[in-house]
């Protein structure tokens, strides 16, 4: 027994191991070279990559950063173009399955089972109301909004009520808050007659278009999915300056900064109408940051403005409603029924899922008060 | 889907053809290795990770 244990275990070793091909002595290159192999490798990587590059620069946050990649880069892409390297660094990312023309924000990405789009009304014409009234009644009848003196002056029709054959189409969009929100709607939307898209993307707003283009994103969603209703919540990142098609920075602050972000918030606004979509707009919340109120308070304004001139949209106050009764910031807030419950995020801005459900409901009872969003569609109580 | 397929390919070549290669690669000019270089440079920084530079807005 104990001579068994002395045997020598047996090798693993392959008994005719294959001759190892060594790599080859290192031999010494002159400084010269090196320095030559060193520059030629990060001039032509700069030339074949100054494209994406820019668009990445491009994208960056206005400041004397940007501004300086910016000058360094525009001559070495206009370089690139100019010797059709370009070109070849284009297909060269192609093939490597990037979209050399992406915006530096990406794009708007769509489920790939989306319903067939229905059709539109008979008479050719959009579902928007026109000056005269309706295009597309209802058939569950107008709302009885009046003329009155708010700026819209016309009823709009009300959201039709679905069944099994033809789902209510409803979209979440904006910034990260809204990705909170988009699930806590599809939560409260009967999924036998409804399709949620909670299409919120992180980091975007407003203000840099260039970076991601909300207006440009609602085009491809009316185009691909026509929503009937849409939550809009976006707004939270925009504290800073703008950049028109140009190129040209228009400083936070400024006049022309609010007389653009309205212009946007409109351009924005009628892209999600033109098909009859109906549109709820929450404003952002009230948020722990007091240095952000100031911002957060005007934003808003101009999305209830822009709200209110749209007889498909409509305005949520969310800053009210996460406020405590005597103003302020809180994290613990009473919901509908008088429950105190855990709101908002450890960050003070986003909300908690208990927050996201309270705010989802408080903008479908929206939607149900000023577009008669029919109970079918709902499992809560509207 | 090339990409994927190189990686593939790499894994599964023996140190022969690389040695090989280094021995090719280390008798050509500087210019030339440069240019080789600054390919393989542009093949990494192209299959680097896209999505939000965290610099650009406030992250929320």
């Amino acid at each position: 027994m104990a001579e068994s244990l002395l045997q020598p275990l047996p090798s693993l070793e392959d008994p005719e191991p294959a001759p190892i091909v060594t790599a080859p002595a290192r031999r010494r290159v002159r400084s010269r070279d090196a320095f030559v192999t060193k520059a030629v490798c990060l001039g032509l990587w700069a030339v074949l990559f100054a494209p994406a590059l820019l668009r990445g620069a491009e994208g960056g946050p206005v400041g004397a950063r940007r501004s300086a990649a910016l000058a360094v880069l525009r001559p070495l892409s206009s370089l690139s173009d100019a010797l059709a390297i370009e070109d070849a660094s284009t297909a060269m990312m192609s093939a490597l399955g990037r979209d050399p023309e992406a915006q530096a924000g990406g794009e708007l990405e769509l489920p790939l089972d989306l319903p067939p789009l229905p059709p539109l009304p008979v008479d050719d014409e959009p579902a928007r109301p026109s000056p005269q009234g309706p295009a597309s009644p209802s058939p569950e009848g107008d709302r009885d909004r009046v003329n009155d003196d708010d700026g819209r002056g016309e009823p709009a029709a009300g959201i039709r009520t679905p069944d099994a054959d033809a789902e209510l189409r409803v979209a979440v969009v904006g910034d990260s808050l809204s990705q909170g929100l988009g699930p806590a709607i599809e939560q409260w939307f009967d999924p036998d007659v409804s399709r949620v898209l909670a299409l919120g993307r992180q980091s975007t707003g407003l203000a840099r278009q260039d970076y991601f283009n909300w207006q440009a994103a609602m085009r491809q969603l009316e185009e691909a999915f026509r929503p009937d209703l849409l939550f809009v919540l976006l707004g939270s990142n925009d504290n800073q300056a703008q950049v028109t098609r140009d190129g040209e920075d228009v400083g936070i602050g400024s006049v022309a900064w609010t007389l653009a972000y309205r212009e946007r918030a409109a351009a924005f606004l009628e892209e999600a109408t033109s098909n009859g979509t109906h549109v709820v707009w929450v404003g952002i919340p009230v948020v722990r940051d007091r240095q952000r109120w100031d911002f957060y308070g005007r934003v808003n304004e101009i999305y209830e403005q822009t709200a209110a001139a749209d007889p498909l949209a409509t305005y949520v106050d969310a800053w009210d409603l996460f406020q405590l009764r005597g103003g302020g910031y809180s994290a613990f807030l009473r919901n509908e029924r008088g429950v105190v419950q855990e709101m908002r995020a450890g960050d003070g801005i986003h909300l908690t899922p208990t927050g996201y459900g309270y705010l989802a409901r408080e903008a479908i009872r929206a939607a149900a008060r000023e577009f008669d969003l029919p109970q079918r569609a709902v499992t809560i109580r509207i | 889907a090339l990409a994927i397929a190189g990686m593939l390919l790499i894994q599964n070549v023996p140190w022969t053809p690389a040695a090989r290669l280094q021995i090719v690669f280390s008798k050509v000019g500087p210019v030339l290795q440069g240019a080789a270089l600054a390919l393989v440079l542009f093949t990494i920084t192209s299959l680097s990770p896209e999505g939000v530079s965290p610099f650009i807005y406030f992250r929320f």
